[in-house]
Order: structure tokens, then sequence, then C-alpha cells
């Protein structure tokens, strides 16, 4: 009879370890942190350049304002708590918002002294 | 002078490590995306002042639910790209667009992404004066 092989014990879990740190690295690279953005149906479009940060004020079909997930009462109040008056106002509306309805708010913002009013679209890729 | 004898050190157990890694990962799949974002922008004829000058031609568009209304004509998507071509030449063309109602943010953003390929555009929203 062959004598037992003396080999290190190596640990079983390594090799789960081993794919769980594959797992875990493609999730931080491919991944970008979500941002809450309400309960928004992003509007889809396509061929436009693509991969803008988000840091959006999110509109809701029935018009209502949030950012970083909490209530905005107006555009004015939104306008108001911006750093830099200059700064590029990002919408992220519903796609089944009224159109005039978002109109009215880019005309409200600009009012309130917002200069560069942007729409947010979710890029499809193909 | 005695020496203490160091005891031999015990391996670090591995059970704490993938904890500590499955937090990890719990974590980044629970708060990662993958939506690209991409953005339109809006000018409104509001903006327009520094321009007026110039002899640029303004026409008109209000974007319906099917097709548009270039100048009060009805159009489908498909002409709108062809039918200011006829219109107006070599950018000096200024267009006004507004929207019906009815029509969603989804519908307005897809007319402003057919006329942002034709690059020479002048774009203005008309908002709704309250």
């Amino acid at each position: 009879m062959r004598p037992l092989r003396k080999r290190a014990k190596t640990e079983p879990a390594i090799s789960l370890i081993n794919i769980v740190f594959l797992i875990l690295i493609f999730f931080m690279v491919a991944g970008t942190l979500s941002q809450p953005a309400g309960d928004v149906q992003f509007v889809q479009t396509t061929g436009l350049e693509c991969c803008s940060e988000v840091d959006a004020l999110a509109v809701t079909v029935d018009g209502q304002l949030q950012y970083k997930g909490e209530n905005v009462s107006s555009p004015a109040v939104f306008v108001d708590q911006l750093d830099d008056p200059e700064a590029v106002v990002q919408l992220l509306p519903d796609r089944d918002l009224p159109a005039t309805d978002l109109l009215r708010l880019v005309g409200e913002l600009r009012k309130a002294g917002a200069s560069r009013v942007v729409v947010m679209t979710e890029a499809q890729v193909r | 002078m005695a020496l203490k004898r160091r005891e031999p050190r015990r391996r670090a157990s591995i059970t704490s490590l993938i904890d500590v890694i499955f937090l990890l990962l719990l974590f980044f799949m629970l708060s990662s995306t993958f939506s690209r974002f991409s953005q339109v922008e809006l000018v409104s004829t509001a903006q327009a002042e520094g321009g007026a000058g110039e002899a640029s031609t303004v026409q008109s568009l209000t974007v319906q639910a099917d097709g548009v209304l270039i100048n009060g004509l009805e159009q489908p998507d498909t002409s709108i790209i062809a039918t200011l071509d006829g219109l107006g030449s070599d950018g000096d063309l200024s267009l006004t667009v507004t929207a019906a109602d009815g029509v969603t943010t989804q519908r307005f953003v897809d007319v402003l992404t057919i006329l942002a390929s034709k690059s020479d555009l002048d774009i203005r929203l008309l908002e709704p004066t309250t």
C-alpha cells in the first residue's frame, strides 16, 4: 500500500474566494454607484453622445420634483439652493410626463435664474 | 535574560475574510447601476435676444403625438429633415419648437434627437407663459 500523500492542507474555500473576488471586481469596475432617481421611467434615446455624470432634478409623471430622493416644492426653491447659479440644471423627466409640463417647468427654472437647462436621457446601447 | 519564546503564529482564519468579501460584493451588487445617460440641451426663445440682429429665417415646429407641424403643415417624422432642408440653407435657419397637448416627454425628446442630427440648426423652445 502506498503511504498517504503528505500535502500541505489547502483551505477548500480558496477557490470560492477567487470567484467571489472576480465578481466583486466586475461590479466595482463595470457599475457606477446609483443615485436615488425617484419613481422615474427614464426617457430613452439612441445615438446621442453618451455617458454624462448625473446629478439631476427628477420629475415624476405627475410633475412632482425630486432631488436626491427628496421632494422639492418648486423650481425656484431648487435654483436657490444651488451653490453656483450659473451651473447647468439637469432635469430627469419621466418619459410619460406631458411635454407641455416639461416646457412650463423649464420656463419656471429660467425665471428663477437657471441659465442652462439640459434633459437627461438614458442612452440605449446598441 | 530569559527571552520569551514566541509562539508560532496561527494563520488568520479565512472565514472572516470571506465574510468581508461577501459584504463588499453585496454592497456593490445592490448599489451599482448600469444606466448610461445622455443629455439634450434645451435653449429657449427667451435666450435668443443676443441673436436678434441676425437675418435668420424663423420657422416653427410643433410636436404632435404622431408627426409634427412645420409652419402649420403636417409632416411625418421621416420627412422632418427633408422639409427643413427645403426651408432654409447653410445655418441661417432658426427653429421655434413647441409641443402640442398630449405629447409625452419621450416623444418630444425623440423629435429633438431627430432635429439634433441636422447640425446647422438653431433650435429654440417656446415655453408656455403662465
